[in-house]
């Protein structure tokens, strides 16, 4: 008797599903991101406008590429529904500290999914997901940084604009020298 | 039945469900009706089945107190009609379906692939 799952899709139905909340879950920090560069830009930090209007495009090419592997690999994509944005924050400092809650939460997630590849033995999407391993290393770090430009510079005075000016300058290399 | 690659997969006293090898489809007799799915509309029927709030039916503001439940899925022109019963023997049925393909998909692993030996 055919496998015939198997013969219709490289992934299981448990990774399947994991993926499609890998989705929404990008898809939601895409839109988390735009509402923070909509709060930062009226509260008049517009390089962080800027920085955070990227990360949403980023965020949203982390949702393709993940909406493609499953449909790659003969699995149904959800285009997923987005709820429950966060629009008001109390302070610049916030939003910042925010932005690395949901990093780290990202980053948990995909832990997750690679544990279950790991349990399948499904190497295949553990190749895949090793992009996105190393590109949360990235997305920590920076959101990591950002939140302590706040103690390093200090938000007193001119702090804030100058934090603001910073946040531009983060960059992340994981080669040395 | 005139195929020849009939193959049950699970039966019990609401129905039977047949794996076709030469075209790739089930075939599934529920209640003495037949009807044929692709993986993809199985996968579907089974998900649909298991949405249905059984237990919200025999609450005091249930919206449908007669329990009734229409199920349709795309690109078949099957349309059940069925009491809450009806859903939790046929939910049964994909159950039982769906652990023995994954039986199945762990012995082929083992013998045909023969990987993770
Ligand atoms: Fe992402
Ligand atoms: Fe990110």
């Amino acid at each position: 008797m055919k496998d015939l799952l198997r013969v219709k899709s490289l992934i299981s139905t448990e990774l399947e599903t994991l993926l499609n909340s890998q989705i929404k879950k990008e898809a939601h920090s895409s839109a988390q991101y735009l509402a923070m560069s909509s709060w930062c830009d009226q509260n008049g930090f517009e390089n962080s406008a800027d920085y955070f209007f990227a990360q949403a495009s980023e965020e949203r090419e982390h949702q393709l590429k993940l909406f493609k592997y499953v449909l790659d690999m003969g699995g149904q994509a959800l285009s997923p529904e987005v709820s429950s944005l966060k629009h008001e924050f109390e302070s610049f400092r916030e939003v910042f500290e925010f932005a690395l809650e949901t990093e780290i939460a990202i980053t948990q997630s995909f832990k997750k999914i690679a544990s279950t590849c790991h349990k399948e033995q499904d190497f295949v999407t553990m190749e895949f997901l090793n992009w996105f391993l190393k590109e949360q290393r990235e997305e920590e770090y920076k959101a990591r940084r950002a939140v302590e430009l706040f103690d390093v510079i200090g938000e007193e005075g001119t702090g804030r604009w100058e934090i603001d000016k910073a946040v531009t300058k983060i960059s992340y290399t994981s080669e040395q020298g | 039945m005139d195929c020849t690659s009939f193959i049950e997969v699970f039966s019990n006293n609401s129905g039977v469900v047949y794996q076709c090898d030469n075209e790739l489809c089930f075939y599934v007799e529920f209640e003495g009706r037949r009807a044929k799915y692709s993986v993809r509309n199985l996968k579907q029927l089974k998900v649909k089945l298991n949405n249905f709030k059984i237990e919200e039916i025999f609450a005091v503001d249930s919206l449908n107190p007669s329990g009734t439940e229409i199920v349709t899925i795309s690109t078949t022109n099957y349309c059940y009609i069925l009491n809450p019963l009806q859903i939790i023997r046929f939910r049964e049925l994909l159950a039982q379906t769906f652990f023995n393909l994954h039986v199945n998909q762990v012995l082929r692993d083992k013998l045909h692939y023969a990987v993770f030996a």
